[in-house]
């Protein structure tokens, strides 16, 4: 905002609107990292839950070290303004001293890139950019950034990692382990007692026994197939409970990254610096001198008691006529 | 004593020199004032295209997430879902674990000391019956793999669809919750200020003094003038 080639002396609030603007400039530059670890941590809550693509590979961030930072133009840092080209390919910055922009960026794998970021009103922070130029994540220091955990490519629908199906599979079965052998032992005994029964009775080469024996192995498949429909019951109650813990780690993030707290602040900031800046003065008031003086001069003519004045009357205000005013035509 | 006309045409020059120089400075104020108006006018326009770029591109994915979500949840994707699933469940109910007995094998369920020979007439009744029982278990255990297809089983319908719910409503809460923070800092620009200028003490002084002196040359041309009439 700041108007040039005014003359005279002027004053202005160019100090506190620069102010203003530069705070404006690095609460939106919080919120572009805000969003960028927002976007990170859900997918890396997808990735630890649901896997990622067999055939993706994480970022090599063994590069990224404290004593690697990549070097930036002096004063680019603090300006969010000097950074460029966020839309693709490595971030830059311009350079004052040769006029020109330079890469900020140190390679790594993928086409990422990472380095320091843009002030955003705290401690220098820093992040990765994508091979597009995107913001990745960012951290407070190049040693918590390499702790980060990103995977890049992939296009295979089979998912790795994560709470695989052979998890609930092994739970299942560990279900169907516990009942089905109790099962087993519960129609062997049956079988068992109607085999004495029917012995004990005559009837065991009877159809009344085969009526019995089809009905025992029927049971026994119909219970089996019990066990096993509230093993796989229970199985889904598991995985209902898997995506309720990913809820809650949804939930976490959220609670991390709350937007409410940081854009207050960054609105207090900016409005705590407004000033209560004077009103110009009105453009009629600029001719007011010259309007007083024809005024007085066309009073002076027109005054029957100017005659006093010459008369000895030495005071330089003339006697008034009521009817006549104060002489002031113009606005002050 | 000078003449006060004399005085006063000095005093009324010096007026109209010391009102136009107040002039000149007062119209550069206003030109750097809307200057600077116009420079807050292009930040905010600016920031405003910007805000509502970014909106659009948030409200667009959350849009192709709801509308991915709306087709993972479709009845084609519920019935894909529910077959798929009454199929693995109908596999599971009859072979859940290793077989107490073979029902198509009649002397795997024959009682010790029972005919189970199919080609001897009790035998021959036994396999029947043992057919027919088996026949109606699994019957009831289709049903059963087909009722719970629908419902909470591990992969059932009732299990999935609410977990791509939740996935896609995941996405959708992402996109909503940037949303908000983009608006909320948008807000906070918005607040920067145009600039302001205001006359500085030095010029109001030159036009007051500038005033004086042509009240003053009023006063001494009117005096001049009358003095020369009489």
């Amino acid at each position: 905002m700041g108007g040039k080639g005014k003359s005279g002396p002027v004053s202005t609030n160019d100090q506190m609107v620069q102010m203003q603007m530069q705070q404006a400039a690095e609460a939106k530059q919080a919120n572009i990292e805000r969003s960028a670890r927002l976007e990170q941590g859900l997918s890396q809550i997808t990735d630890i839950f649901g896997g990622h693509p067999s055939d993706a590979t994480m970022l090599d961030l063994s590069g990224i070290t404290s004593g690697k930072v990549p070097a930036i133009p002096a004063g680019a840092s603090s300006t969010t303004g000097t950074y460029g080209n966020w839309g693709g390919g490595s971030p830059q910055a311009w350079d004052d001293a040769t006029k020109s922009w330079v890469d900020v960026g140190s390679s790594l794998a993928g086409g990422y890139t990472w380095g320091s970021l843009p002030s955003s009103g705290g401690a220098q922070q820093y992040g990765i950019w994508d091979s597009s130029g995107n913001l990745v994540t960012s951290a407070g220091s190049p040693d918590d950034l390499a702790q980060r955990q990103i995977w890049y490519g992939g296009t295979s629908d089979k998912m790795v990692g994560g709470f695989e199906n052979t998890m609930y599979d092994k739970f299942r079965q560990a279900t169907l382990d516990y009942y089905l052998p109790q099962e087993t032992q519960q129609y062997s005994d049956a079988r068992s007692k109607l085999s004495y029964d029917l012995a004990r009775a005559g009837q065991l080469n009877s159809s009344t026994a085969n009526t019995s024996v089809a009905q025992l192995a029927k049971q026994d498949e119909l219970n089996r197939a019990q066990i096993a429909s509230q093993a796989d019951t229970q199985t889904a109650g598991l995985r209902k409970q898997i995506q309720d813990y990913q809820q809650q780690a949804i939930n976490q993030l959220y609670a991390t990254e709350d937007p409410t707290t940081a854009a207050n602040t960054a609105q207090n900031m900016v409005a705590n610096a407004q000033l209560t800046t004077p009103l110009l003065n009105p453009a009629g008031a600029m001719f007011a001198p010259i309007a007083v003086g024809t005024a007085n001069l066309a009073g002076a003519l027109t005054s029957p008691y100017n005659f006093s004045m010459a008369q000895g009357n030495t005071t330089t205000t003339p006697i008034k006529n009521p009817d006549q005013g104060t002489g002031i035509t113009g606005a002050v | 004593m000078c003449d006060p006309l004399v005085g006063g045409l000095i005093s009324g020059g010096l007026a109209i020199a010391g009102g136009m120089k107040a002039a000149g400075d007062q119209q550069a104020v206003i030109d750097a004032q809307n200057n600077a108006n116009a420079q807050w006018v292009a930040y905010q326009t600016q920031i405003h295209q910007e805000q509502t770029a970014e909106e659009n591109k948030r409200r667009q994915l959350a849009e192709n997430a709801r509308q991915d979500t709306l087709q993972k949840v479709s009845p084609a994707a519920y019935n894909q879902v529910q077959q798929t699933e009454q199929q693995r469940l109908n596999n599971l109910y009859l072979a859940p674990g290793p077989q107490t007995h073979d029902p198509n094998v009649t002397a795997s369920v024959a009682l010790s000391g029972q005919s189970s020979d199919p080609t001897s007439i009790s035998g021959s009744d036994l396999a029947k019956q043992v057919s027919a029982a088996s026949s109606q278990a699994r019957q009831r255990i289709a049903a059963l793999a087909t009722a719970n297809s629908f419902g909470g089983s591990t992969y059932g319908a009732g299990t999935e669809i609410p977990i791509r719910f939740a996935q896609g409503g995941n996405q959708i809460n992402l996109e909503g919750n940037i949303r908000n923070a983009d608006l909320q800092t948008y807000r906070t620009e918005q607040q920067v200020e145009p600039e302001h200028f205001t006359i500085g003490p030095g010029t109001q002084s030159f036009a007051d003094i500038s005033k004086t002196l042509g009240g003053l040359a009023g006063s001494l041309i009117g005096s001049g003038i009358s003095k020369a009439q009489w």
